[in-house]
């Protein structure tokens, strides 16, 4: 059985490596790439290089910035500074953002405590928040994180070590998804959204 | 009701298809044929575990690299497909990932000559127990049941890492006890219908006077960071639940004699039964294995009668004399040596 050209599969493991992409998609991408008239794989490939060489970690929130400047986010004079929103990880805050209802800032951890992983507090930028809090005294941080067990024990975690920095520590409001009816509901949800009513019609 | 099980490379067996109607099914031959090996198919379908001390790659055959076990009921398809290092689960053809998702489809009580472990054994073995009934009652249960285990594993791996950091021991043991309360809630309610039930079945079988009476003994919230750092391993919680299980007043280990334990496991077994009826859940495939023939006729006679007669049976028996005469309509299947 004859194979395509070494160039053609070390396009094609490249390929691999992305999320979600299998062999035979990887195959298709990269001979999509060699069949293109236009130039465009070519800028494909400056992009790549590109963002590589430029795209850092934000010096104050975490999120993707360019060069040694902050995030657009951070840079952005109309965001709220009252609000900070603690996430995992960059990849957190484009949902949070896509919902647009959050005019606040950021702080990515970088990852949530896990003893079974050897994560400790000193491996997350908790630090640096405990720093910012000081430093830009927002009245709120909303813990974002996620409702599994590392996610509960890293907000547990940092609402314990802002105690002493008089900053209101909340987090998203745990129910019911919309469009859902009762029966669908798990017992540990529907006991979270029956603890934590709310007011209809307010 | 289970209509058909398919096994492959299951312990002894390399191809299996059986049909079930409706009624008791037992399984006779000598030992070794592999007779207890189609009961704890069925079980691990339904409990993914088996009911013996063993781990799935024991059930493996011999030079095979998996087993896999399929079982047809009334509306439902169950698959497990087991090698090292992966399990695959299928519920109507559809993969499911979580075991979560899957426990509870197909609720399985398993009788055996072990359970007396559950009176005189380590409290290990009543704890799983009583956790293996709370989750089949209720998925809720489960689901928090391993959050509880996730939060206990992330504990003991604090603990174990030397010095820990005392307000991530803080957090975890806050979490632990918000899970875990609730759980020990469930689980008193569930003992005090358990032990109704118990005592019940338990004069039916032994016919004697004294009383077999259970109680839940719930493990203590109250601990200390430095004492469990010493003690390397949690102290609190469900991990320290026992069940306080006396016969006529008195505890078993040391003065109950071995007709009275295995009248009091059957009991217990057959009390979880009861309970599985009247939470009006799906009622369970009893599995009785082996334990037949360790009763006399009038002992056996009346396990017979305990176990409810809509429900379906499953029992192995060495020697055909041992089926109760109230089974007498059971279809015995013989199961050659191999």
């Amino acid at each position: 059985m004859s194979d395509l050209p070494p160039s053609v599969r070390r396009l094609a493991d490249g390929l691999r490596r992305l999320p979600g992409i299998g062999a035979r998609n990887a195959q298709r991408m990269a001979i999509a790439v060699l069949r293109a008239r236009e130039g465009w794989p070519e800028e494909l490939a400056d992009a790549i290089r590109a963002a590589r060489g430029n795209v850092r970690p934000c010096g104050r929130c975490g999120f993707f910035a360019e060069g040694d400047a902050l995030c657009e986010i951070c840079r952005d004079p109309k965001r709220d500074g009252a609000v900070l929103c603690v996430v995992e990880t960059a990849n957190d805050v484009l949902p949070i953002e896509r919902a647009g209802v959050f005019r606040g800032r950021y702080h990515c951890l970088g990852g949530k405590l896990s003893p079974i992983h050897n994560v400790g507090p000193d491996d997350l930028a908790i630090g640096a928040l405990l720093g910012r809090v000081r430093d830009e005294g927002p009245a709120e941080v909303v813990m974002a994180l996620g409702t599994d067990v590392e996610g509960e024990t890293t907000s547990l975690y940092i609402a314990q070590q802002l105690r002493s920095l008089s900053v209101r520590v909340t987090r998203p409001a745990m129910g019911l998804p919309m469009g859902g009816s009762l029966d669908v509901a798990d017992a540990l949800t529907l006991g979270r959204a029956l603890q934590h009513r709310q007011d209809v019609g307010a | 009701m289970i209509r058909e099980l398919l096994l492959r490379d299951f312990r002894c067996h390399g191809r299996v298809r059986l049909e079930f109607g409706g009624g008791a099914t037992v399984f006779c031959g000598p030992n070794g044929a592999g007779k207890s090996a189609l009961l704890e198919a069925i079980y691990f379908a339904g409990r993914l575990r088996s009911f013996r001390a063993a781990t799935p790659r024991d059930m493996v055959r011999r030079g095979a690299p998996s087993f896999e076990i399929g079982i047809g009921a009334d509306g439902v398809r169950l698959g497990v497909v087991w090698s090292a290092g992966d399990r695959r689960l299928s519920l109507n053809e559809g993969e499911i990932r979580s075991a979560a998702d899957y426990w509870g489809t197909l609720p399985c009580v398993a009788l055996t000559p072990a359970d007396v472990r559950l009176i005189g054994g380590p409290a290990a073995d009543a704890r799983r127990f009583l956790s293996a009934l709370a989750s089949q009652l209720d998925r809720g249960a489960l689901r928090a049941l391993l959050r509880y285990r996730r939060l206990a594993s992330q504990r003991q791996a604090l603990l174990a890492g030397g010095r820990p950091d005392r307000g991530l021991w803080d957090s975890l043991t806050l979490q632990l006890r918000e899970t875990g309360a609730p759980l020990q809630r469930q689980r008193r309610a569930l003992v005090r219908r358990l032990a109704v039930h118990a005592a019940r079945a338990y004069h039916e079988i032994s016919g004697g006077t004294e009383a077999l009476s259970i109680a839940y003994r719930p493990g203590s919230w109250d601990t200390d960071m430095d004492d469990e750092v010493r003690a390397g391993r949690t102290l609190v919680g469900l991990q320290r639940d026992a069940l306080q299980i006396a016969i006529g007043g008195a505890p078993p280990r040391r003065h109950a004699s071995e007709g009275q334990l295995r009248s009091a496991a059957i009991a217990i077994r057959a009390a979880e039964i009861a309970v599985l009826r009247a939470a009006g859940a799906q009622l369970p495939v009893v599995l009785v294995d082996d334990v037949f023939g360790e009763l006399d006729p009038a002992r056996r006679a009346a396990l017979a009668r305990l176990i409810p007669p809509e429900a379906q049976l499953f029992a192995t028996v060495a020697d055909g004399r041992w089926v109760p005469e109230t089974l007498a309509d059971a279809r015995v299947v013989p199961v050659p040596p191999h």
